[in-house]
């Protein structure tokens, strides 16, 4: 009885404080990024020329090089933390919290966006098909739809919008699905699925560095738009986000991003070693 | 029958199990095998059916050299059975299975017959009506004679028994020695290794003792179990006689 | 904060229960198979010739100490450069040698724990090794192994989720296939775990029917 009422008070007043705290929980991740200095970035590399790893182990590529704008734009020496994941849980890990956003060549779609945010798009590109040379030689002028014929293997990523893709596209041929796109590309190298299909930029890397296995048909049958991926209801870092990708254009970094990693490429040796002739 | 010529056998270790014993077992005879834990009673026994190896010397069982590399132990062993302290039943298997399987699998009988052969066999040995009970469910007594009542359903020509009674509780011991007294009387060449004095005085014709793998003594088993000529004989058979009421020297009476 | 989804998940059933078909189908395939090479390897290792017990115990050692993740890889990407093989078969291969090797570790040792008289006992009846083998011991041994094997094979039927690195489309590729379209990893994959859990029970309640029915007191 003696302990009953300074109880409740103490109880009110922790109940009280609740209310301040929420308020500090629902401060936003962007005021939280400036203050800690440090920007965590989720990605999944291997996806060729945006993030890769390179032989020292390193990661490098077009998404690192935007990253490292988008912090440079918020001042206060943010600096630029990368986070690999696996992919097909990339946004349930951007979710629970684990990094800031997603930069990972992603390509914003409705369905993703049930559970993330996403800015508008930062590069624009389609699903382009890697095809095996020893099954198709006699090819000519092929289409996707030419390639729809029981018997054929289309090999794709789990989770990625090529998977969609080749779903929507393929109805006779068989489709299999792989962890990562190394081992999907592996499957057309060995000839163990006719093609492969994944954004056109990692396509035209994969065919050259396997030319005498395999060949692209680069025009994309997909129009796909990639975009960075923030926390669901995360609206105000999404909207900051937007303003540094407009920044990104206007400013000429793109066009000398892309040049570096889509043109002239010095990357490459970087990342394996020069293939003997 | 059983002739062993100056047999040893080394162990792992390299102390001698058993050292140039040489011993003849005469046919239609019961031979007992006395002496301490570990002076290589068993090892002998079992250099008989090639359980264990010789190191040197040679045994010859119904004229067979049987120490030789070549021999087919297989063969040798359908004419010598064995009965082991452990009794070593099959366990899966029912009493008058036992006695089938080794028929039917090695000689190569009928089930018919064999079974013929079982349910006799076990009548011999005063178990009519328990064939259908699994190991399990008999006594210890019980167990060990369905084992010989096995080793017999192979009609071999010499018997084995190694401690037979040393793992049965007292009240037990007699049925079976009654069913190898039976044995004996019936002419069964049998060499048995046994601490059961009252056997070996009434129902052997000749003893021997070992002592650490060395046979000591040998003679008419009246004659070494009363007057044992060397004193180590006569200092075993001392502590034996001497121990508790109901144990051996009383099985007899 | 996690909302759920669960209504998103029935549209996928004709999906899941492809998918639990193919599961099923490939673990009980491989366990015919590990059974066979176990059994062999097992005996291999207790009967009486050195080159013969050496190779089994290679075999042993070797699966035993390495990843299933890379005998498939090894099977499928590897080996399948030079001689095609399907994702069913490359697991299959890949689950059967590496489950055998275990199996045949339970094995040798549900023979190696049968007394040592009973093979004695068999022998002095004239049995060969052989026959002894064949009558007495494994007949025991069987008796003794199943538990411990029954455990190695619902190990089997969760090994057999690796199947999905080499795309063979069997319950956990299924899962992470609609989890990349639904997003709700909770659903997708509380289902997909009550399947598995339902599979292997059954299958512990299959050995133990069976255990039960063996002849013997």
């Amino acid at each position: 009885m003696r302990f009953r009422i300074p109880l409740t008070v103490l109880l009110l007043a922790l109940l009280g404080c609740g209310g301040p705290a929420t308020k500090q929980e629902r401060a936003s991740t962007l005021d939280r990024i400036v203050a800690t200095k440090v920007l965590r970035v989720g990605t999944n590399p291997g996806y060729a020329p945006f993030e890769m790893i390179d032989t020292d182990g390193n990661m490098i590529g077009f998404d690192m090089d935007v990253a490292r704008y988008v912090a440079a734009q918020m001042g206060n020496g943010v600096r630029v933390e990368f986070q690999t994941s696996d992919w097909d849980p990339i946004i349930a890990n951007l979710n629970a919290g684990k990094f800031d956003l997603i930069l990972s060549g992603m390509t914003r779609t409705p369905q993703r966006a049930l559970r993330c945010e996403f800015t508008d798009p930062y590069f624009e590109t389609g699903q382009a098909l890697l095809v095996n040379r020893a099954k198709w030689k006699s090819a000519g002028k092929l289409g996707v739809k030419d390639f729809d014929r029981r018997g054929v293997v289309v090999a794709t990523r789990l989770g990625t919008t090529g998977e969609i893709a080749a779903r929507k596209v393929f109805h006779n041929a068989a489709i299999k699905t792989f962890e990562n796109e190394s081992d999907a590309a592996l499957e057309v190298d060995a000839g163990r699925a006719d093609l492969m299909v994944y954004d056109q930029p990692y396509i035209a890397i994969r065919a050259q560095e396997s030319q005498e296995r395999t060949f692209a048909i680069l025009t994309p049958f997909t129009k796909e738009y990639l975009s960075i991926a923030v926390k669901k209801g995360d609206t105000e870092l999404r909207d900051w986000l937007n303003l540094a990708i407009f920044e990104l254009r206007q400013s000429g970094t793109w066009d000398s991003l892309y040049d570096a990693w889509f043109v002239k490429m010095p990357w490459r040796t970087r990342v394996s070693e020069p293939k003997k002739p | 029958m059983v002739e062993i010529r100056g047999v040893s056998r080394r162990f792992p270790g390299g102390h001698f199990g058993v050292r140039g014993v040489t011993l003849d077992v005469h046919k239609g005879e019961t031979l007992v095998i006395m002496g301490p834990s570990g002076s290589g009673k068993s090892t002998l026994l079992r250099c008989v059916n090639g359980l264990e190896t010789l190191d040197e010397g040679e045994i010859i069982i119904d004229g067979m050299r049987v120490n030789h590399d070549t021999t087919d132990w297989n063969k040798v062993r359908e004419e010598v059975g064995m009965v082991f302290q452990g009794f070593h039943l099959f366990p899966n298997r029912t009493a008058l299975m036992n006695l089938v399987l080794p028929q039917t699998v090695v000689r190569k009988r009928p089930v018919a017959e064999a079974e013929r052969n079982a349910r006799t066999l076990l009548d011999r040995v005063g178990l009519a009506g328990k064939e259908s009970r699994y190991p399990s469910e008999l006594s210890g007594g019980e167990k060990q004679r369905v084992a010989i009542a096995r080793a017999l359903a192979m009609n071999p020509k010499i018997m084995l028994f190694d401690e037979p009674t040393s793992a049965l509780d007292p009240e037990m011991i007699l049925e079976v020695l009654e069913v190898m007294r039976g044995l004996a009387r019936e002419g069964m060449t049998m060499l048995v290794v046994t601490h059961e004095i009252g056997f070996a005085r009434e129902a052997a014709q000749r003893a021997v003792f070992l002592d650490e793998g060395v046979l000591v003594e040998a003679g008419p088993a009246k004659e070494l179990i009363d007057h044992p000529e060397t004193s180590r004989c006569r200092a075993f058979m001392q502590r034996i006689l001497r121990r508790p009421e109901g144990e051996e020297g009383k099985a007899w009476t | 904060m996690y909302t759920w989804h669960w209504e998103q998940i029935p549209q996928y059933f004709p999906l899941i229960a492809a998918a639990t078909r193919r599961t099923i189908e490939i673990s009980l395939v491989s366990i015919v198979f590990a059974i066979a090479i176990g059994a062999v390897a097992g005996l291999l290792r207790v009967q009486p010739l050195k080159p013969l017990r050496f190779l089994a115990a290679a075999y042993v050692e070797l699966l035993r100490n390495i990843p299933l993740m890379l005998v498939l890889y090894l099977i499928y990407f590897g080996m399948g450069a030079f001689w095609p093989i399907s994702p069913f078969w490359a697991s299959v291969v890949g689950l059967s040698i590496f489950e055998g090797a275990y199996v045949a570790e339970i094995v040798r040792a549900g023979i190696q724990s049968v007394d040592r008289g009973q093979m004695e006992a068999a022998r002095s009846l004239g049995m060969s090794w052989l026959q002894g083998m064949r009558h007495v011991i494994v007949p025991q041994a069987v008796r003794r192994s199943l538990p411990p094997l029954t455990g190695q094979f619902v190990s089997l039927v969760k090994d057999s989720s690796l199947a999905s690195l080499v795309s063979y489309e069997e319950l956990m590729l299924v899962g992470r296939q609609i989890n990349s379209r639904i997003f709700s990893p909770f659903e997708v994959f509380l289902t997909i775990g009550a399947l598995y859990f339902v599979i292997c029970l059954a299958l512990s309640l299959l050995s133990r029917w069976m255990e039960a029915r063996l002849v013997g007191p």
